[in-house]
């Protein structure tokens, strides 16, 4: 419960700075996606239930400050999780370039899973070449963020899933 | 079966987690202009937490460019003292003031100007996401603002409440892709929908056999139900007649310029 409420504090902190302190001081297209790289995070890191269950959660707290529709994210942020924890278990997940590969093709995951959503159910639905106008800045400032953010997400993962063993690699 | 669910158990809860993402996202679909209480304890939240990230931005913004200019300053005038300095900094300070006191003071006649009680508000914070169109402003539900009330400045309309806390509420831009406004081309009077699609705007069903021109302005047709009528939306700024067809395309510029909305004015309906 506490792993779970200092996760979701966390995620409440890094959204403001970016709703709120990023725009004030960087151009508004140039904003990283946070919650999304810390659902990249616990797919890599943390694939059990309660990883999955966070990220539903970032998800429906990014729908706050986000479009109109309570539950997108939300459900775009399993779909991602699913599809990290995954392939993630192909890959040596201690490689420091995994990492940033992972923010690359799952920055372009979520694109398409929110142009699919907003295709398919959304009244929103000419939003999508706006999503994809935004994919190449997304492409540059994930990856990099992410390495940024790495000292914080593994704090937040081993509150979130704490190891019970050392790694057998 | 207790073999089968424990072998299945991290893909049995990923169908269950997806499934209840997917009901409660096409719930909400349907009851789009209802704050959830989950919505209003984050909004409320984060609400003193955006007010103080917002002074910091603002006091960091202005530091900043105050130093650069110095830095400009020290370039290119090696001579200058320290007194000039201050005066320097205290002119940009000043400008900055007659700037807001010239934007307020344009919202006060434009608020004056209206029949509808009008509520100032300042934007805290913009969309997370940089392809939906929504902003935070530091007024809700505690100043008499919910769903669904006209936001505007003195330029034209801006967007509509979409979310409301007790001390923020999220509106909803024009400019966003799932925005609509019933409206009038105010020369020719034709009458169609005005649709957000990121910085432009476009105006729906406009008959091909209209008389439309570069130029003409297009206003709120009142018929909604959110906005009043006559509030100015955009100019037109583009148009495609097809040779066939029934309606020909329109754009429009809008008539507020969204990259540098700082006070808003929230209409409150007149039961309020």
């Amino acid at each position: 419960m506490k792993s779970l409420l200092s996760c979701l504090l966390s995620a409440i902190i890094l959204l403001a700075i970016q709703t709120g302190l990023w725009p004030a001081l960087f151009p508004s297209w140039a904003s990283p996606n946070f919650l999304l790289l810390i659902v990249l995070y616990l797919g890599l890191h943390s694939p059990g239930g309660s990883g999955m269950f966070l990220s539903w959660a970032q998800g429906c707290l990014l729908d706050v400050f986000s479009g109109t529709t309570f539950g997108f994210h939300g459900l775009v942020f399993v779909l991602v999780f699913g599809a990290t924890a995954a392939g993630g278990r192909q890959l040596n997940a201690d490689n420091i370039l995994v990492l940033p590969l992972t923010a690359l093709v799952g920055t372009v995951a979520f694109s398409l899973l929110v142009v699919l959503n907003l295709l398919f159910f959304s009244d929103a639905d000419q939003a999508w070449p706006l999503v994809l106008q935004a994919l190449p800045q997304q492409l540059l400032l994930n990856p990099l963020t992410i390495l940024l953010l790495k000292p914080l997400l593994e704090r937040l993962v081993d509150e979130a899933d704490p190891p019970m063993t050392a790694s057998g690699h | 079966m207790r073999d089968f669910l424990n072998r299945h158990r991290s893909v049995l809860l990923f169908l269950l987690l997806g499934l209840c993402a997917l009901l409660l996202y096409s719930n909400n679909l349907r009851q789009k202009n209802q704050t959830t209480l989950f919505e209003k304890a984050v909004l409320q939240l984060a609400s003193p937490l955006h007010n103080g990230i917002n002074g910091v931005a603002r006091v960091t913004q202005q530091t900043w460019q105050n130093y650069l200019a110095l830095v400009n300053v020290r370039q290119d005038n090696i001579e200058l003292t320290q007194e000039l300095q201050d005066l320097r900094r205290q002119l940009v300070a000043c400008r900055e003031i007659a700037q807001e006191n010239t934007r307020l003071k344009q919202l006060l006649d434009f608020r004056q100007s209206i029949q509808l009680k009008a509520l100032p508000a300042r934007i805290i914070a913009v969309d997370a996401m940089s392809w939906f169109r929504t902003v935070t402003l530091d007024k809700g539900t505690d100043d008499g603002v919910r769903e669904n009330l006209p936001v505007v400045t003195a330029q034209g309309v801006v967007g509509r409440t979409i979310k409301c806390a007790p001390r923020s509420s999220r509106v909803l831009l024009m400019t966003d892709a799932s925005s609509a406004a019933a409206a009038i081309i105010q020369s020719s009077r034709s009458r169609g929908i005005v649709r957000g699609q990121g910085a432009a705007l476009v105006f729906d069903y406009a008959a091909r056999l209209d008389d439309i021109i570069v130029g003409d302005q297009v206003v709120t047709a009142g018929t909604g139900g959110v906005f009043p009528k006559g509030l100015p939306i955009g100019q037109i700024s583009h148009i495609n007649k097809l040779e066939y067809g029934l309606f020909q395309e329109v754009e429009l510029a809008p008539a507020v310029d969204f990259s540098r909305l700082e006070d808003v004015l929230i209409l409150l309906r007149s039961e309020q």
